[in-house]
C-alpha cells in the first residue's frame, strides 16, 4: 500500500505551466476550472520562487472533515477522492482547504455552483475503473494503469515529483545531498552562490542614470 | 496557511470565480498569472458555455472506443520550439486521444511545457480551420480544395503573365518538416523567383550570418544535452525558462551537478534571471558594449586561452584593440550595467571552463544583429570554449525547424545547403533534380542586375558586372510588404502583386503601419492572397486594414484563402476527420495545376498527389554536401525514432542497440552516404575526436590568406587527420598536391576537376570516404573570426 | 569588427555622434534601407521609453495556433505591457489598466498594463503573441466562422518601427521608443 504524495521543488520550477495544460490534456478538465496551478511569490523581483499547487491530498484532509455531506474518501493509496453524487456543492471544503483545491464549474453563489471538482492524482473516481462514465466525471485512473499523475511526469524541469512519499522525499533528498555536495566540489554555493552578491540584482538602466 | 484562506475567500467571492491564486491574498501586487481574475471570467464564462462541449464528447466516443478499439502509438515532436520533445500520441479510431509521456526520448525525458503539454489539442482543436474558405463579398465560404486551387492558380499564372515569376512572394516556413522546406525552396526555383523566404530571416539570420562568418557553419555548435557538461553557462537576451522551458532541464542539471554558474545578461528580470545566480540589467540595444566590457576583464587580467588563440583564431589583436576602448565606465555609461558589476560574469566564465554562452533574439533582432552574434562568437574563442565538449555556442532557435528549414534553403539568398545563388549552384542542383539548367533559367524573368559592390541597382551599369535575376538576392520576408510599396526606380522588377505562405503567417511584416507613413507610395494594383495557413487567421482579419489602412496600393484583394495543412504526423490521424492535406500535397497540386508537376518530382514518387515523403530525403541526401546532410537516410532516421532509449542522455551517442554509435538525429554533418554510417557530428569544431567519428575543424569559407596572414590553422587539426595543420577547401588542384588524387573514382575525378569542394563536392565525400577506412579529416578548419573580404561581412 | 552602434530610436542622444548608425542604403537585398535619416532625428523628448518584446511560454510566434488553443489561452488572456513603477507613476497609470502604446511613427496599441519591476525604469516590455486587435479595433468579426482564436489582443508588432538589419534584414523589434498613455 503506497501513501501518494505531490512534492515541488522550487530550485527547478520555472513556472512553465506544463502541469497545469497536462491536467487539461488529461483530465478534460473544462475552461475556469483549474485543478491544478501554479503559485509564484516575488514575482519579476530578486528571490522570485514558483510552485505548482494542487490538492496536496492531506493525511487528515480538512475538506474531508467540514464536508457536511461526508462525501470524501481516502483510498488505499492515500489518494483523496470525493463522490460526486453525493456532493452538493456547498463550497464548505473550499472554505477548509489551505491550497485553494475545490474548483467548481459555475459562478454564481455556492450550491449553485455545480459538483466540487478537484485534484484526482489520476486516480479516476468512485466509478467502474476504466470506464467512460469514470472518465467523464472525474478523468483519468491513470494509477489503475500503473501510471502517476501526468502533470508530474511532464514536468519540464522534473521539478514536481510525484508517487510513494518514500519514493518523493528519497529522490528529493539526493537532489539537496548533490546540490550540497557540489558546494564542496566547486566552491560556490548552490544557492547563494558568490556570485549572487545583493546588489548585482539592482542593476539598472542607463537611461535613469 | 489559514491566512491565504481567508484571503482566497475574499477574492473569490469578489469575482465568482473558481479559487484564485494563493499569493494573490498575500497583499502584493498583481501578478501576470493574476490577470485571469479580470478578463478571464467572461471568456472563461463564454468558452463553457458554448466552447468545450465538442471537445468532452469526442474525449468521451474515444474513452468508450477504448474499451473496444486498440489504442495505436505514434511517436512525433513537439512543434513549439527547437529543444523538439518526443511525444507519445495515442490514436483510437482515427482519433488522438491521449497523450504519453516519451520517457526514453534523449531530448526531454517526457517533460514538456505548456505547449507541449497541450499539443493534442491542436489536431482536433475546435477553433481550428477545417476546410478551405475563400473571402467572397466580405464573407468567408467554405471552398473544395480543387476548386481553391484551380482559383489560386488561375490567378498566379495571369500574374505570372503580367508582371512575371519575381512579382510573386513565397513566404514558406520553420514548422515545415525538412523535406516540405526542401520541396518549397525548389517549388519557387521551378516558379522562377529568389523571393522566397521563412520565419528564420526574423529570428536568427543575423546568427547565421554572424557564426558562418566566424568558423564556417551557421548553427548552434552544441545540443541541449551537451550542456550537462557546462561549467559556467551564460545567457543574453535569451530567455529559455519562457522560450525553451525544457532547455532548463538540461541548464539546471549542469547548474546543480557542476555546480556551473548562471549568469543572465538581460534588460528584462526573466523568469530564467529568477533561477540564475548572477543578473546583469543591461539597456536594449548594448549587446557590443557588454560583450567588449566583459572582454576587457579577459584581457587586462589574462584570462584568455592564448594557446587556442594562436592556434585556431585569427584577428584576436583587432578584437584587443576595439575592447580596449571599452572601458567599465564607458561601459556604464552606455550599457548601464554597473562598472562593479560587469567583471564578475568574465570571471566566472573564465574560472569554470569549457563554458557555453547561449544567445536567442534579445540579441539577433536589432540593426546591428549581425555585430552582437559576431561579438558574442569573439568572446567564447577567447575563452577557447569553441569546438569543446560542455562549451560552444548555444544558439536556441524559435521553432521546431528553423535550421532545417535554413539549411534547405527556404531563403533569398540561397539554395539548399548553402549553395548560394551563383551559375554553379544551380547547376548542382539541376544536376540533382536531373533538369536541365537552361529550362530553370526559363522559368525566370529574362532580366539582369548590375552589381555595384553589395548593392544592385538597376539594369543600367556597365555589361560585364550585370547578374542575371536568378543570381541575385530575393525580398527577405523582413520587407516582403516593401516589395508591393517600396520605390522601384532603382529596382523596378521587384514589384510584389501576390503572396503565398505556406504553414506561416506574418504578423511583423504586415503590422507596421508606421511604414506607410514614412515612405509608402501607391504602386500599381496588385493582389495579395495567402495560399495556406495553418492558423494564419491574424493577416486575414487584418483584410480590410491591408487594403484599406496601410495597402492602400492593393485594391483588388480579390481573393484570399484560408486553407490549413498539416505539419506534424501524428496529426495525420485526424485527416479524416477533416479536410486537410499536408504541405507537400498541397505543393504538389500546386504545381500540378501550374504545369509543372513533372519536372517538380521527377524521381520522387507520388501517391494520390502526396509525394512521398521518403524519396524527397533520398533526393537532398544526394545534394547536400556542404554541410553533409547526405548521410542521414529516411532509414537510419526511422531507426533513431524508433530507439529513442538507446541514446544516452548526455552524450546522445547510442550504446548498443540497433543504432550503435550514431548520435541521435545525425546532427550534420553527417559525411559521406548512409551506407558509410558517419555517426554525424555532436559538436561543432571539436577537435579531439575524429572526423570518421564526430570530429571536425573550422570551416575555410574565407579563402586562406588576408592581409599577409594565414587564415589557416596552425598545428590544429582533428584526431588522426593525415593533415597536421589547417587546410584550404578541396579542389581538385589540391587534392592531387595531397596525394589524395587516386582515391577518387573516375567518375568523381571527372566530377571534381577544375571545381571547388563546395559546389559539386565529391572531393569532400571522397576524403571523408576514405577518412572511414583511414581517418583524414575531411573539412578544412581555421578560425578567421573577423569578418572576412566576404560581401555578406557587413561591419566595416 | 562587431562595433557598437545607437539603435535607430534612441534616447541616448549623447552617444549618437560617438555610436553611430549605418548611412542609408539605395539598394540592398533590392530595396532602399534607411538608416541615418531615421536616427538623425530626436524623438526623446516626446518618446522617453525604451520598447523592447519577447516570449511567454503559453504562446508561440505569433500565437494564432496557441491562443486557439483553450488549455493555453486560459492562462494568458490579455495582451500586457510591463511598465516600471516609476514611469507608471509618472503617467499616471495604475496596475491592470488600459494604455496605449505610441510609437514614433504613429500607430498606437491599446493594451494592459503590468507595472512591475521585472523592467528597469524607462523600459517597457510587450509579449509578441497576440494579435487580432488594431488600435483599440476588436477584429474578431473578420475571421472565418468558428476559427477566432479564444483570446485575441493587439499585435505589439503593430508598436514597433522601422530598421533593418545592417547583414540580412533582420527586422529591429527589440528596441525602439514609444510613450505610455492611460486610455
Amino acid at each position: 500500500m503506497a501513501n501518494m504524495k505531490f512534492y515541488c521543488d522550487a530550485e527547478r520550477c520555472i513556472e512553465c505551466n506544463a502541469c497545469v495544460t497536462a491536467c487539461k490534456n488529461e483530465n478534460e478538465v473544462p475552461w475556469g476550472v483549474n485543478r491544478r496551478r501554479v503559485v509564484t511569490i516575488k514575482d519579476g523581483e530578486p528571490g522570485e520562487r514558483s510552485l505548482s499547487v494542487a490538492c496536496m491530498h492531506c493525511a487528515d484532509a480538512p475538506c474531508a472533515a467540514v464536508c457536511p455531506v461526508d462525501c470524501f474518501y481516502t483510498t488505499e493509496d492515500g489518494v483523496v477522492l470525493h463522490d460526486k453524487d453525493i456532493c452538493i456543492g456547498c463550497g464548505y471544503c473550499f472554505y477548509a482547504c489551505p491550497f485553494g483545491a475545490p474548483q467548481f464549474p459555475k459562478a454564481g453563489a455556492f450550491a449553485s455552483r455545480g459538483k466540487m471538482d478537484k485534484c484526482t492524482f489520476c486516480a479516476g473516481g468512485p466509478k467502474e475503473t476504466g470506464s467512460a462514465e469514470e472518465h467523464r466525471m472525474y478523468g483519468s485512473n491513470r494509477l489503475a494503469e500503473g501510471k502517476l499523475p501526468l502533470c508530474a511526469e511532464m514536468c519540464s524541469t522534473k521539478a514536481l515529483i510525484a508517487g510513494d512519499a518514500d519514493v518523493v522525499s528519497d529522490i528529493y533528498r539526493r537532489r539537496v545531498v548533490n546540490r550540497g555536495a557540489s558546494v564542496l566540489d566547486w566552491g560556490v554555493n548552490y544557492d547563494k552562490a558568490s556570485l549572487r552578491a545583493p546588489q548585482s540584482v539592482k542593476g539598472k538602466a542607463s537611461s535613469d542614470g | 496557511m489559514k491566512l491565504k484562506k481567508i484571503s482566497n475567500q475574499v477574492g473569490s467571492a469578489a469575482s465568482a470565480e473558481a479559487p484564485q491564486n494563493p499569493a494573490v491574498g498575500t497583499g502584493r501586487k498583481l501578478s501576470r498569472r493574476d490577470f485571469l481574475r479580470h478578463s478571464g471570467i467572461l471568456a472563461g464564462g463564454g468558452a463553457l458555455a458554448t466552447g468545450l462541449a465538442p471537445g468532452m464528447m469526442r474525449r468521451a466516443t474515444a474513452a468508450e472506443s477504448a474499451q473496444t478499439g486498440t489504442a495505436k502509438e505514434i511517436r512525433t515532436i513537439c512543434t513549439h520550439c527547437s529543444v523538439g520533445c518526443g511525444i507519445i500520441a495515442e490514436v483510437r479510431n482515427g482519433v488522438w486521444t491521449g497523450q504519453e509521456p516519451a520517457f526514453d526520448h534523449p531530448f526531454n525525458l517526457g517533460a514538456h511545457c505548456a505547449k507541449g503539454a497541450a499539443v493534442r489539442e491542436h489536431g482536433h482543436g475546435e477553433r481550428r480551420l477545417k476546410y478551405p474558405t475563400k473571402l467572397v463579398n466580405g464573407k468567408w465560404q467554405k471552398v473544395s480544395w480543387d476548386q481553391a486551387l484551380d482559383d489560386i492558380s488561375g490567378q498566379l499564372a495571369k500574374i505570372r503573365e503580367q508582371s512575371g515569376p519575381d512579382s510573386v512572394y513565397w513566404l514558406g516556413s520553420a514548422k515545415f518538416n525538412n523535406e516540405q522546406a526542401y520541396l518549397y525552396r525548389k517549388f519557387a526555383a521551378m516558379w522562377g523567383t529568389n523571393n522566397v523566404d521563412h520565419q528564420a530571416r526574423i529570428c536568427h539570420s543575423t546568427t547565421v550570418a554572424g557564426v558562418a562568418n566566424t568558423w564556417g557553419y551557421g548553427a548552434m555548435t552544441n545540443s541541449y544535452n551537451d550542456i550537462h557538461k557546462s561549467r559556467a553557462i551564460l545567457l543574453i537576451g535569451s530567455n529559455p525558462a519562457e522560450a525553451h522551458p525544457v532547455s532548463l532541464q538540461h541548464i539546471l542539471k549542469a547548474k546543480e551537478e557542476n555546480n556551473a554558474p548562471v549568469i543572465v545578461i538581460d534588460p528584462r528580470f526573466t523568469r530564467t534571471a529568477a533561477h540564475a545566480n548572477h543578473f546583469l540589467r543591461i539597456r536594449p540595444g548594448t549587446d557590443v558594449p557588454i560583450i567588449w566590457g566583459m572582454m576587457y576583464h579577459i584581457f587586462k587580467n589574462g584570462w584568455e586561452d592564448k594557446e587556442y588563440i594562436r592556434q585556431r583564431v585569427y584577428g584576436m589583436e583587432e578584437v584587443k584593440a576595439e575592447v580596449a576602448k571599452w572601458t567599465p565606465d564607458e561601459v556604464e555609461r552606455v550599457t548601464g550595467g554597473p562598472e562593479n558589476q560587469v567583471d564578475a560574469p568574465a570571471k566566472a566564465m573564465a574560472d569554470n571552463r569549457p563554458g557555453t554562452f547561449i544567445w536567442c533574439m534579445g540579441g539577433t533582432q536589432h540593426t546591428i544583429g549581425n555585430n552582437n552574434t559576431r561579438a558574442y562568437c569573439a568572446f567564447q574563442l577567447a575563452l577557447g570554449n569553441i569546438g569543446v565538449s560542455g562549451g560552444g555556442a548555444n544558439i536556441f532557435r524559435g521553432h521546431d525547424n528553423v535550421q532545417g528549414a535554413t539549411d534547405l534553403g527556404v531563403l533569398a539568398d540561397t539554395l539548399p545547403g548553402y549553395y548560394g545563388l551563383a551559375p554553379g549552384s544551380w547547376g548542382h542542383w539541376a544536376g540533382v533534380w536531373d533538369l536541365d539548367p537552361a529550362w530553370l533559367k526559363s522559368r525566370f524573368d529574362d532580366v539582369s542586375y548590375d552589381k555595384d559592390g553589395k548593392e544592385y541597382i538597376g539594369e543600367h551599369g556597365e555589361k560585364d558586372k550585370a547578374q542575371h535575376v536568378m543570381n541575385t538576392k530575393g525580398i527577405p520576408v523582413s520587407r516582403w510588404i516593401d516589395g508591393v510599396l517600396e520605390d522601384k526606380v532603382l529596382s523596378p522588377n521587384v514589384t510584389t502583386c501576390a503572396r503565398c505562405s505556406c504553414g506561416a503567417r506574418t504578423q511583423l511584416a504586415d503590422a507596421w503601419p508606421g511604414n506607410e507613413k514614412g515612405h509608402g507610395k501607391a504602386r500599381p494594383a496588385g493582389r495579395c492572397r495567402s495560399l495556406s495557413d495553418r492558423f494564419g487567421r491574424h493577416a486575414r482579419s487584418h483584410r480590410r486594414r491591408l487594403s484599406a489602412a496601410r495597402m492602400h496600393a492593393v485594391r483588388d484583394l480579390r481573393i484570399c484563402y484560408c486553407i490549413e495543412p498539416l505539419t506534424a504526423m501524428a496529426r495525420q490521424s485526424d485527416r479524416t476527420a477533416v479536410r486537410i492535406l499536408p504541405d507537400h500535397t498541397i505543393m504538389y497540386k500546386l504545381a500540378k495545376k501550374l504545369g509543372f508537376a513533372d519536372e517538380f518530382t521527377k524521381h520522387i514518387a507520388v501517391t494520390n498527389d502526396e509525394p512521398l515523403i521518403e524519396d524527397i530525403t533520398r533526393e537532398f541526401n544526394r545534394g547536400m554536401w556542404t554541410i553533409g546532410y547526405t548521410g542521414q537516410s529516411p532509414e537510419r532516421m526511422k531507426l533513431h525514432q524508433q530507439n529513442w532509449g538507446t541514446f544516452d542522455y548526455t552524450s546522445l551517442k547510442a550504446e548498443g542497440g540497433p543504432a550503435d554509435g550514431d548520435f541521435y538525429g545525425m546532427p550534420w554533418p553527417c559525411w559521406g552516404t548512409a551506407e558509410m554510417k558517419h555517426p554525424g557530428t555532436p559538436n561543432l569544431y571539436d577537435t579531439s575526436v575524429p572526423v570518421a567519428e564526430g570530429g571536425l575543424t573550422f570551416r575555410a569559407r574565407f579563402g586562406v590568406e588576408r592581409n599577409g596572414v594565414s587564415l589557416l590553422a596552425d598545428g590544429s587539426y582533428s584526431a588522426g587527420s593525415e593533415i597536421k595543420d589547417g587546410y584550404p577547401e578541396f579542389t581538385a588542384d589540391l587534392l592531387k598536391k595531397l596525394g589524395w588524387w587516386d582515391d577518387l573514382t573516375d567518375a568523381e575525378k571527372q566530377a571534381a576537376e577544375g571545381k571547388t569542394g563546395r559546389t559539386t563536392c565529391p572531393a569532400a565525400s571522397s576524403a571523408s570516404q576514405s577518412s572511414m577506412v583511414a581517418p583524414r579529416s575531411a573539412m578544412p578548419r581555421h578560425a578567421p573570426w573577423s569578418g572576412p573580404s566576404r560581401p555578406r561581412a557587413g561591419a566595416p | 569588427m562587431p562595433v557598437h552602434r545607437e539603435p535607430l530610436y534612441t534616447n541616448r542622444r549623447d552617444l549618437v555622434e560617438k555610436y553611430p548608425t549605418y548611412e542609408d542604403r539605395k539598394s540592398f537585398w533590392r530595396l532602399p534601407t534607411r538608416y541615418g535619416s531615421i536616427q538623425a532625428k530626436d524623438y526623446s523628448q516626446e518618446f522617453p521609453i525604451i520598447l523592447t518584446s519577447g516570449r511567454l511560454v503559453e504562446y508561440e510566434g505569433g500565437g494564432d495556433e496557441t491562443r486557439s488553443n483553450p488549455w493555453l489561452a486560459e492562462l494568458q488572456q490579455d495582451m500586457f505591457v510591463e511598465i516600471h513603477p516609476r514611469d507608471a507613476n509618472n503617467a499616471g497609470i495604475k496596475d491592470g489598466e488600459d494604455v496605449w502604446i505610441e510609437s514614433t511613427e504613429g500607430a498606437r496599441i491599446k493594451v494592459k498594463s503590468l507595472v512591475t519591476r521585472r523592467v528597469a525604469a524607462g523600459v517597457a516590455f510587450t509579449p509578441f503573441h497576440f494579435g487580432g486587435h488594431f488600435q483599440g479595433n476588436d477584429l474578431r468579426s473578420k475571421y472565418p466562422a468558428g476559427a477566432d482564436p479564444f483570446v485575441l489582443g493587439e499585435a505589439c508588432n503593430t508598436a514597433f518601427t522601422y530598421g533593418y538589419d545592417s547583414v540580412t534584414q533582420m527586422q529591429e523589434t527589440k528596441c525602439t521608443l514609444c510613450r505610455i498613455i492611460k486610455a
